[in-house]
């Protein structure tokens, strides 16, 4: 007898779980009827709240979120993939009418958009890409390969200018699970042998700064510190990279003798100012606010009725010089400046 | 049944093996890379070697005193981050570096406190309460940051830089600890406790061990030395970085068994076998990172090593009952 | 009567449901050894918890050199000089010698807070050699014998000083030499005016080695008197509050011809060469000295140990490969030496202890275990083999030895086995039981069960086996049949 009350039990559980998810779908819907008069709910999960990106994603969602008039409603994950699932979840049952994800995992995401599509709400999808793209409605990042290339032609620029003849570069690359990571270094493969860039040594950082410093270490080892340019994925890594080279005698400013001339990523605060210290050559930006400008605009423009128009939303790449750095106040980086 | 053993029945080339696995690997070790590469003989190549080891064996030191004592700390990777956002904390106060680094070491020890306490009060494995506090020192540090980046004072980087002769001086510093330690746990009466506690609380208890004293003591030391690595890693990568530590536990186990110690409690040392085996895997990480082999290289070798030396640590155990 | 060094008057102790001790009183004067006796379930662990301060008593005064002491806590009876040695060893196995020796009193060197290692060692050496053992200080416990370890705890209590010394049930794990060494160990510590009270089931041990014997039954002095006025059936009298009457003595049975188990030849690194054969429906005893091979030939029936030649015929059909379960399906039941160890989950209640066995029988339709027929075979057994428990839920690690090896009989039993193997059944239990079990074998082997029974006690051999063979030095020494089996030709034969 107890056992068939806990089977059925257990299988009510698992109808009423299932049948409780097609409930939202259907009671978030007549939500979108709204005109344009009033504020549009949208929900905005980011990976963290303390690195320079994350932070930069948050502050340009709440620029946007006056602009356009939205009611923003952010959730951070801490680098956890389920968390970031459990919280776009909880944000669908709080029945919001959009929602902007920048996905820690692009595997994993690919069930939280399933679910965002099956409820029917309206997504986009910032700078990572998932695996499975069939039911992201837009996305909004640089073209990461493009930037990868960016990023080779700038190291290139910086060698002339500083006066190194035969580049050879310790590459970092961002991890091997992170498809926009990837992308990078894929372009700068592509244009490698044609910009005459020789790649001395490849560092798998894994997104972890103790990881990054011991293996930039035995990379260094191994090529008999004979290296005089660094391409860095993204400025999170900056500090631990400066740091590295410090310990090894070789953290010099650019037009010193034995300088290394480095070339980064992201253009966060940590970045611009390395830059304008001159120690780091560029930073090319992929500017933070403006990703989840876009990202809010089309979804309140998609809430609101209107039809979007390009779902594959390009953020130009911005290569952050000194002079652009001690120039441009609108960059991000130094905009946020005190958080370097 | 007559339990005894004989001890002349015992194959001593075997035992000799059994005992001494890891030194001999990492004799081969030694041999089999300096052929690959010339680069791994160098000054520069074994300061690089000791200075990433040396946090793991911070670390693992750490854990050889609550495997000892019959528990784990699963909590020192974050206990480790949350004592280096104090530091920053201190730090954005306009505290000078040794204050933040006094906050740091504070913090990390009442961290460990705070196990401790649980594990005393439960009366339970230190598994899942380590687990437990291990969520609550992440929040705690992401607290203590605030919505803003972990960034440290310029003077921070003196920290991991500072040499003293070829090799870094926090190398020394943390060799002399595993010394002191070892001398701690071998040669003193409350070492020997800790032993006892590990080996049969029951006993221990009818014999008068004061229990819930040794227990917090073994964690605020796990603590005291996860604050010591947060500080070093905290000042490699110039931030309190959110990336710190959340696999450091897995190492630390790692290197601490590797070393001798078991996860059965009463066996194992700070030195040579904390240091040993956390040079271990410094050396595994290096010799892949030299040689440029594949990425995806570092976690096969690693699932490897912890497979066979956990086989060898269970049947060693089997065999003693 | 002048009070001893050591008077517990008056000891009551009340558990919800249960009055463990009503007015106990028991004496003990300086270099006097005292056994302590009675049925499990009799109280003497209970007072002996009492006097060692792991529980306080209702009622009662404990009065240590004509003074009253309260023993509220375990460092409350250290501290007057109690040392209570317990079954299971209380000793940091993984440590060495001379570290549980000084554990709690550990030596430092002069002015630094460094162990002396050295000074320990000696010391504990010394003790050890004074009690008889030559055993390095530096020696793992576990890597030594039993016999040695209990010495080691004992010198633990000498090295404190105690003045009452606990026994209990010491001998169970021994070999006669290691027990040889224990009573010549409590002879010394009676000629340091010690008091020893020995609680323990062999009551050749209580005889020939104690002054005095106390009895206790129901939670209540049943009697005491010197050693030397007192014989077997006294005591057992005392305990059981009836003459004992004679010796337990088997049926007479009609036995076939047919042989049901045969043993050629066999060998394994441990007997050699051992031949008999089973037949059917009879108790074929085996008896030998601990280590002389009984077990061990179980064990290559059983595959445990490997045969290296000779033949095992089960039914007329020999047997090639052998394992446990291999052995089950061939109609096979054994109840092992170590009952708590190999025996029995103690975590478990007698129901799930029982059917484990034979799973299939009490599947449903679904497929899914039936509570049931679980049950129901469960009771059955516990009312055939009258297994004393308040339920048939209760948790076999909390029954008395006599009724765990019960539960491990019901195991095998209510399978109908052919054969039965019973390997030491009433080791560590105590008289009464032990009749209760010798009654139930003697009823299944009536049923037509053929039993193989090893045992170290004689008289067990003696009263329940229609054949018996002897095992010495892993060899078959000799068989004995009918009027043969007495205990001069079976000792005759141990000899040889």
């Amino acid at each position: 007898m107890k056992k068939i009350i806990s089977l059925v039990c257990a299988l009510s559980l698992v109808l009423v779980a299932c049948g409780g998810t097609s409930n939202n779908a259907s009671t978030a819907a007549p939500a979108t009827a709204g005109g344009s008069d009033e504020p549009v709910r949208i929900g905005l999960s980011v990976a963290s709240e303390t690195t320079n990106f994350s932070q930069g994603l948050v502050v340009g969602a709440r620029m946007a979120a006056e602009k356009y008039d939205v009611e923003l409603q952010v959730v951070v994950a801490d680098m956890d993939a389920a968390k970031q699932q459990q919280q776009c979840e909880t944000l669908i049952a709080q029945g919001i009418q959009g929602i902007a994800i920048s996905p820690i995992d692009a595997d994993a995401i690919g069930e939280t958009m399933r679910k965002i599509r099956e409820a029917d709400i309206p997504n986009v999808v910032i700078d990572r890409a998932p695996n499975d793209m069939t039911n992201v409605d837009a996305f909004v990042a640089a073209d990461d390969e493009q930037v990868g290339e960016i990023m080779a032609q700038t190291l290139v620029e910086g060698c002339e200018k500083y006066g190194v003849d035969e580049i050879k570069c310790i590459e970092i690359v961002g991890s091997l699970k992170d498809n926009s990571a990837m992308l990078k270094d894929k372009g700068i493969h592509n244009v490698k042998d044609e910009l005459g860039i020789n790649i001395v040594a490849q560092v798998n950082s894994e997104w972890d700064t103790e990881s990054c410093y011991n293996r930039l270490n035995d990379a260094i080892e191994a090529c008999g510190g004979d290296f005089n340019a660094i391409i860095c994925p993204s400025d999170f890594l900056i500090n631990t990279v400066l740091s590295c080279l410090e310990a090894n005698g070789k953290k010099h400013t650019l037009g010193t003798a034995g300088a290394v001339i480095i070339v980064s990523g992201d253009g966060a605060p940590s970045g611009v100012k390395m830059v304008k210290e001159d120690y780091v050559y560029a930073t090319i930006n992929t500017d933070a606010f403006l990703y989840t400008e876009l990202a809010i605009k089309t979804l309140a423009d998609i809430i609101r009725g209107n039809e979007l128009e390009n779902p594959r939303i390009l953020v130009q790449a911005l290569v952050v010089t000194k002079e652009v750095a001690m120039t441009n106040e609108e960059i991000w980086g130094n905009v946020f400046a005190d958080q370097a | 049944m007559d339990k005894g053993k004989s001890l002349l029945g015992r194959n001593p080339t075997k035992s000799f093996l059994q005992n001494n696995v890891i030194y001999i690997i990492l004799i081969g070790y030694f041999v089999i890379f300096s052929f690959i590469t010339p680069r791994f003989f160098t000054i520069s190549n074994l300061s690089n070697v000791l200075r990433s080891g040396s946090v793991t064996m911070l670390l693992a030191v750490g854990m050889v005193f609550t495997l000892i004592a019959g528990h784990i700390d699963i909590s020192m990777g974050m206990n480790m981050f949350m004592s280096a956002t104090f530091a920053c904390f201190c730090g954005r106060m306009g505290a000078p570096m040794p204050v933040m680094v006094l906050g740091a070491i504070a913090v990390g020890m009442l961290g460990g406190l705070l196990n401790g306490l649980l594990v005393g009060f439960l009366d339970t494995y230190a598994m899942l309460p380590t687990m437990a506090t291990q969520f609550l020192f992440r929040s705690i540090g992401l607290t203590i940051l605030g919505k803003r980046t972990g960034i440290m004072p310029a003077d921070w980087s003196s920290i991991s830089t500072v040499k003293l002769g070829p090799f870094p001086l926090f190398v020394y510093i943390a060799v002399s600890l595993a010394l002191l330690a070892q001398v701690f746990l071998n040669e003193t009466k409350t070492g020997r406790r800790i032993f006892a506690l590990g080996d049969n609380q029951k006993t221990a208890i009818e014999k008068g061990i004061h229990v819930f004293r040794i227990k917090i003591t073994v964690f605020v030391i796990s603590g005291f030395m996860a604050a010591l690595a947060g500080l070093v890693l905290s000042s490699q990568a110039m931030e309190a970085s959110t990336s710190i530590g959340i696999t450091s536990h897995t190492y630390a186990i790692l290197a601490a068994v590797l070393g001798g110690a078991s996860l059965h409690g009463a066996k194992g040392t700070a030195f040579p076998g904390a240091f040993v085996g956390a040079m271990l895997i410094a050396l595994m990480s290096n010799a892949l990172g030299l040689t440029g082999a594949s990425p995806y290289l570092y976690q096969i070798v690693y699932a490897i090593v912890i497979l066979v030396v956990y086989v060898l640590d269970t049947a060693k155990h089997k065999e003693n009952l | 009567m002048a009070d001893r060094y050591l008077e517990m008057k008056n000891i009551s102790k009340t558990y919800p449901g249960v009055r463990a001790l009503s007015g106990v009183s028991l004496g003990v004067g300086e270099g006097e050894v005292v056994a302590l006796l009675g049925e499990n379930g009799a109280g003497k662990s209970t007072l002996m918890n009492v006097l060692g301060g792991l529980i306080k008593c209702d009622e009662g005064t404990i009065l240590i050199n004509g003074k009253t002491v309260h023993l509220n806590t375990v460092s409350d009876a250290q501290r007057h000089g109690i040392a209570y040695i317990h079954q299971e060893l209380s000793l940091f196995t993984r440590m060495k010698v001379y570290e549980n020796l000084f554990i709690d009193d550990m030596q430092t060197k002069a002015g630094f807070p460094v162990l002396d290692k050295e000074l320990m060692v000696r010391e504990s050496e010394k003790v050890l050699k004074q009690m008889g053992i030559d055993v390095p200080g530096n020696a793992v416990i576990k890597d030594l014998p039993i016999g040695q370890q209990q010495i080691i705890e004992i010198a633990a209590a000498v090295l404190k000083r105690s003045k009452i010394i606990i026994l209990d049930e010491p001998t169970t794990s021994l070999t006669n030499k290691e027990r040889d060494k224990l009573f010549a160990i409590v002879e010394m510590l009676r000629s340091e005016r010690k008091c020893i009270i020995f609680i323990t089931h062999d009551l050749d041990d209580a005889l020939n080695h104690c002054d005095r014997c106390y009895v206790l039954r129901n939670g209540q002095n049943a009697g005491d008197d010197s050693c030397a006025d007192i014989d077997r059936e006294g005591i057992i009298q005392l305990m059981i509050g009836e003459k004992a009457g004679k010796k337990f003595a088997k049926t007479n049975r009609t036995i076939l011809d047919e042989k049901i188990l045969e043993v050629k030849n066999l060998c394994t690194d441990k007997v050699n060469e051992v031949s008999f054969s089973l037949k059917k429906g009879e108790v074929l005893g085996l008896y030998g000295l601990v280590g002389s091979g009984r077990s061990e030939i179980i064990h290559a029936l059983y595959g445990i140990d490997k045969i290296q030649s000779g033949e095992v015929i089960v039914k007329g059909e020999r047997v090639n490969k052998a394992s446990p379960a291999i052995m089950k399906t061939k109609g096979f039941g054994y109840l092992t030496e170590n009952r708590r160890d190999d025996g029995l989950f103690l975590t478990l209640p007698i129901f799930t202890n029982i059917t484990i066995t034979a799973i299939e029988k009490i599947k449903d339709k679904l497929g899914l275990i039936s509570r049931k027929k679980d049950l129901w075979i469960a009771d059955e057994m516990i009312e055939k083999l009258h297994i004393s428990t308040p339920g048939n839920a209760q948790l076999v690690g909390k029954l008395s030895g006599g009724n765990q090896q019960k539960v491990i009989i019901g195991k095998w039993l209510h399978l109908g086995p052919e054969v039965f193997i019973l390997d030491e059944p009433t080791k560590g239990i105590d008289v009464g039981a032990k009749k209760e079990i010798y009654t139930l074998i003697d009823q299944i082997a009536n049923e037509g069960t053929s039993i193989l029974l090893i045992s170290s006690e004689i008289e067990e051999i003696i009263g329940m086996s229609d054949r018996v063979g002897i095992m010495a030095n892993g060899q078959m020494a000799g068989f004995l049949e009918n009027d043969e089996i007495n205990e001069d030709n079976i000792i005759h034969y141990t000899m040889s």
